[in-house]
């Protein structure tokens, strides 16, 4: 997959800012930081889903030049809890039978595309609504705590499963609670707070 | 005209609120607390229905096209504000009545005009005993149906908030992510329209019908003219369930197809 660079230029949302930051094809990008400090809102932004101002750039195309659907499928972004909209877990999906490797790999059966939404565990939720998002394949995914509701083993599955996305050339800017976390998937580190994203110099 | 069969004294109105009294007694004796609220609205209802005696009295003797088109906007204005406030969460600022009431005006005056330039044709054709009489019966469903259609879509946007942003994040366009709930509006909207036309005549008397009746107009007489109101009035509340929706619809949305709920207004006190 050939990826164009993902950037933020001065963005503010509406309780921080101004957020920049350039992430090469394929780079994972970790921003952190404590709990109401506006991460989520900031990627609403990135992602068009709340106004705000400042511009972002995928390639030369700039955010508000992009059609807003478009925009999305090209930046996708996993809330931390996604919402479900139709009665079964297929039915949120293009084609889920051409996804069974990868519910494997997130520890999933292959016949949960039957199983009705409201039966699902707030982790199977998860892992769902990132592999919704990864089948969209768009060139930057936006993860809100995508492991947050998982046991150990599973979050370490599902993070090999993402890190395996960004060798495929996926940029992930991923916010995280979990400083090993950060340290393990990151090529860049952020600390996000109301005045600005700022980079923790590698250890 | 026949003459009235029956002539109504005041005495016969005392009579009728009997009833009432008698469950007021009622209420009292079991503690339901329900005999002051509806002595009241009885009460209410009689002063404002003299006082509407009085006034379509004086404007049907006058006859004057200023005064009739007075009295049309004075309700198209008191059916906007009413439909405002049976809205549990209406959009925020002006657009909360200027919505609704847009469409209750549109639909309601295009209705009307329809009805008294072809099937009614009275002479003139501003006629307050036709025009008056009928918008108020077109009103009184285009209001329900209105705050209906809105309140349903507002509070499902606020109730559904998560499920229609995860549809907009997998790049579906707002109109799709919204479509059942629009449906659902409408359909909630125009849900006692429809029953009341299905119920009509097998359950049902509407009043206007008996009204003629009691007063010695031949059935036939009278079940046409109610056919005809039923009819203009359902393609009122249709027509103005129609505007009223989807122009709150797009007060939601923007040009970057976001979910703009706080374009509406908060809680209500």
């Amino acid at each position: 997959m050939v990826v164009p660079p993902f950037r933020c230029d001065s963005v503010f949302t509406a309780v921080g800012g101004p957020f920049s930051f350039t992430a090469d094809p394929g780079a994972c990008l970790t921003f952190m930081g404590p709990s109401g400090i506006g991460k989520s809102l900031f990627l609403r932004a990135l992602a068009d889903l709340d106004p705000h101002r400042g511009e972002v750039f995928l390639g030369a195309v700039s955010q508000s030049a992009c059609a807003p659907h478009d925009w999305r499928r090209q930046v996708a972004y996993v809330p931390a809890a996604a919402g479900w909209w139709a009665e079964t877990v297929a039915e949120h999906f293009g084609d889920l039978a051409s996804l069974t490797a990868d519910l494997l790999a997130l520890g999933l059966p292959p016949e949960c595309g039957a199983w009705p939404v409201a039966r699902l565990s707030s982790g199977e939720r998860q892992r769902l609504s990132l592999l919704r998002a990864v089948a969209l394949h768009s060139p930057v995914l936006l993860l809100d705590e995508p492991t947050a509701n998982l046991d150990a083993d599973t979050s370490l599955a599902v993070e090999n499963w993402l890190l395996a996305q960004k060798r495929a050339g996926v940029t992930l800017i991923w916010v995280t609670h979990d400083a090993a976390q950060a340290q393990r998937v990151a090529d860049r580190r952020f600390a996000l707070e109301h005045g600005g994203l700022f980079e923790v110099p590698r250890a | 005209m026949h003459e009235p069969s029956l002539h109504l004294t005041y005495g016969d109105l005392a009579l009728a609120s009997l009833l009432l009294l008698v469950h007021a007694g009622l209420s009292i004796r079991f503690q339901l607390k329900l005999a002051r609220p509806l002595l009241i609205a009885a009460v209410r209802m009689v002063v404002q229905l003299s006082l509407l005696a009085v006034v379509l009295q004086w404007l049907f003797d006058t006859e004057s096209p200023l005064a009739t088109a007075l009295t049309v906007l004075v309700m198209l204005g008191f059916a906007a504000w009413e439909t405002w406030r049976r809205i549990a969460r209406p959009l925020a600022g002006r657009a909360g009545y200027l919505v609704p009431g847009a469409a209750i005006a549109v639909a309601g005056l295009t209705t009307l005009g329809y009805a008294l330039l072809t099937q009614l044709s009275p002479t003139p054709w501003y006629a307050p005993r036709y025009a008056v009489p009928i918008l108020g019966m077109i009103l009184g469903s285009v209001m329900n149906a209105v705050a209906l259609g809105i309140d349903n879509l507002t509070q499902n946007a606020l109730r559904e908030r998560v499920n229609i942003e995860a549809q907009l994040l997998l790049g579906r366009r707002f109109e799709d992510a919204m479509r059942t709930h629009l449906q659902r509006a409408m359909r909630t909207a125009l849900l006692p329209t429809l029953n009341l036309m299905a119920a009509t005549g097998l359950v049902m008397m509407p009043g206007m019908m008996t009204g003629q009746i009691l007063t010695g107009t031949s059935p036939h007489e009278a079940i046409k003219y109610q056919m005809m109101i039923i009819l203009l009035v359902a393609g009122a509340t249709a027509l103005a369930v129609f505007l009223a929706v989807m122009g709150t619809l797009r007060y939601l949305t923007d040009d970057r197809e976001r979910l703009r709920l706080d374009r509406l207004a908060g809680e209500r006190k």
